[in-house]
């Protein structure tokens, strides 16, 4: 049986190698200006969440769409569905409308992927345990608090045309902060079963969709964001570390 | 093995499968059957090994599932020294129960064993039966958990032989539409070494 240092050794490599892989493509665009990687750039990230709904809504109907796993997992597919449909019309936005402003049909659909990822979460941590320990409920308020308190002091110090941009691009830190503060929690219930791997996994590619989050709304916030924004990587590597977390957990159980 | 357990286990099977769905159950199947050559049937009849597999896959918080999965299937309305009143609700565990008490030979050795336990040749001849069908029936009637082996006895011949008794002393059907629940009184000692019963109360 693998111990739980092995197992973390074992578990880090594949989403590393996609990160990485991710990243020199990135870089490979900055350094030779030449291979223009926007429309890569648009594709991967309208495609990426397709790749995590697929993949979930595979998984649920493995577990023959049951209660706990059938049915987070279909939630995290809705999710992603969403998630999807929202880039879609982002770009839809961006590049056919040559809308430069907000997107709102949009962000509304980009919004809503949250509250189905947390759902997931939710659904996994409360079969699984009937009360959450003291030092996980703090955990719960504290990842988000440092999160937001963190990204208002550094945007504070910015200037900003419109204050109202500030609120607007918050909204979308504060839901993926709480997604980070739940897969978080989630990580700290799972770690001795047999689910560790597919939960630390998701956890990283959790953690790296909130940092991307939270690069685009500063960038937005600032009016700086542009394709070559390195958010991007996140936002791409993100979803593809999760199908990897998905082809864990149901290979784990 | 507990009467109690051995009664609720096709319950835990199908909540099993109803909760994790048919890949994680067929895992835990294969698991139980590695590592103790048994069903998963007979591990919830005997749950401490079923318990050890669930562990081997959800660790520390295992009890946490065994309790909800237990909760599905029967709760304890009342319970006193002597006896307990209790409610199976799982339709699929008391359909099983409903059969048994519906076949007329298996009523007529229940009937037998409700005040006074006997050993099953006793059991047998009382009956005044068909000897092989009843014994099977017998046997069939322990392996479901409707008797419960509460001491020894001597035969005629000298041995020393399981004396059994009915673990419920009074059973009410409740048919709703398609669903069956039962509300059974059962002996509370029956209860004290139940994996389900403690799995239920211990959290």
């Amino acid at each position: 049986m693998l111990t739980f240092s092995n197992e973390l050794k074992n578990s880090y490599k594949i989403p590393a190698l996609i990160f990485a892989a991710i990243t020199v493509i990135y870089l490979a665009g900055i350094v030779y200006p030449s291979l223009d990687l926007s429309l890569l750039t648009r594709v991967a990230i309208v495609v990426a969440p397709v790749a995590v709904s697929v993949s979930c809504f595979l998984i649920s109907k493995n577990y023959n769409h049951s209660k706990v796993f059938g049915k987070s997992y279909f939630l995290l597919g809705l999710g992603h569905l969403v998630t999807f449909s929202g880039e879609l019309v982002f770009f839809h936005y961006v590049d056919s409308l040559h809308f430069l402003e907000y997107t709102p049909v949009g962000d509304v659909l980009i919004f809503s992927g949250y509250p189905f990822t947390m759902a997931h979460i939710i659904i996994n941590v409360r079969y699984f345990v009937e009360k959450l320990e003291n030092f996980q409920k703090i955990m719960l308020v504290i990842i988000p608090g440092i999160i937001l308190l963190g990204y208002s002091a550094v945007l504070m110090g910015s200037s900003f045309e419109d204050p109202g941009d500030f609120y607007y691009y918050l909204s979308f830190v504060t839901a993926s902060s709480i997604v980070l503060g739940l897969a978080t929690v989630a990580f700290t219930l799972f770690r001795q079963t047999a689910l560790f791997t597919a939960w630390f996994v998701l956890l990283i590619g959790i953690t790296i969709g909130t940092i991307g989050d939270v690069l685009y709304n500063y960038a937005s916030t600032l009016g700086v964001y542009s394709f070559g924004d390195f958010s991007n990587v996140l936002w791409i590597a993100s979803p593809l570390i999760m199908v990897y977390a998905l082809y864990r957990h149901q290979k784990s159980i | 093995m507990n009467a109690l357990d051995r009664i609720v286990a096709k319950g835990v099977r199908s909540m099993l499968e109803e909760d994790l769905g048919k890949t994680t159950y067929k895992k835990i199947e294969k698991e139980v059957y590695d590592v103790y050559g048994i069903s998963v049937l007979e591990a919830v009849s005997d749950f401490s090994k079923l318990d050890l597999v669930l562990r081997k896959f959800f660790g520390k918080h295992t009890s946490n599932i065994e309790s909800k999965i237990f909760k599905k299937i029967l709760s304890v309305e009342q319970s006193t020294k002597n006896e307990s009143i209790i409610t199976i609700k799982d339709p699929g565990v008391a359909k099983t129960v409903f059969e048994a008490y519906g076949d007329p030979a298996k009523k007529t050795i229940l009937d037998l064993l409700l005040y006074e336990s006997k050993s099953i040749p006793e059991a047998i001849a009382k009956s005044k039966l068909p000897k092989a069908s009843t014994y099977n029936r017998i046997k069939e009637l322990i392996g479901d958990g409707l008797l419960t082996m509460v001491g020894f006895t001597n035969a005629s011949d000298g041995r020393k032989v399981n004396e059994y008794s009915t673990t419920f002393n009074k059973t009410v059907f409740e048919i709703q539409d398609e669903n069956i629940s039962i509300n059974a009184n059962v002996n509370s000692r029956f209860l004290k070494d139940s994996f389900a019963y403690n799995s239920i109360y211990s959290l």
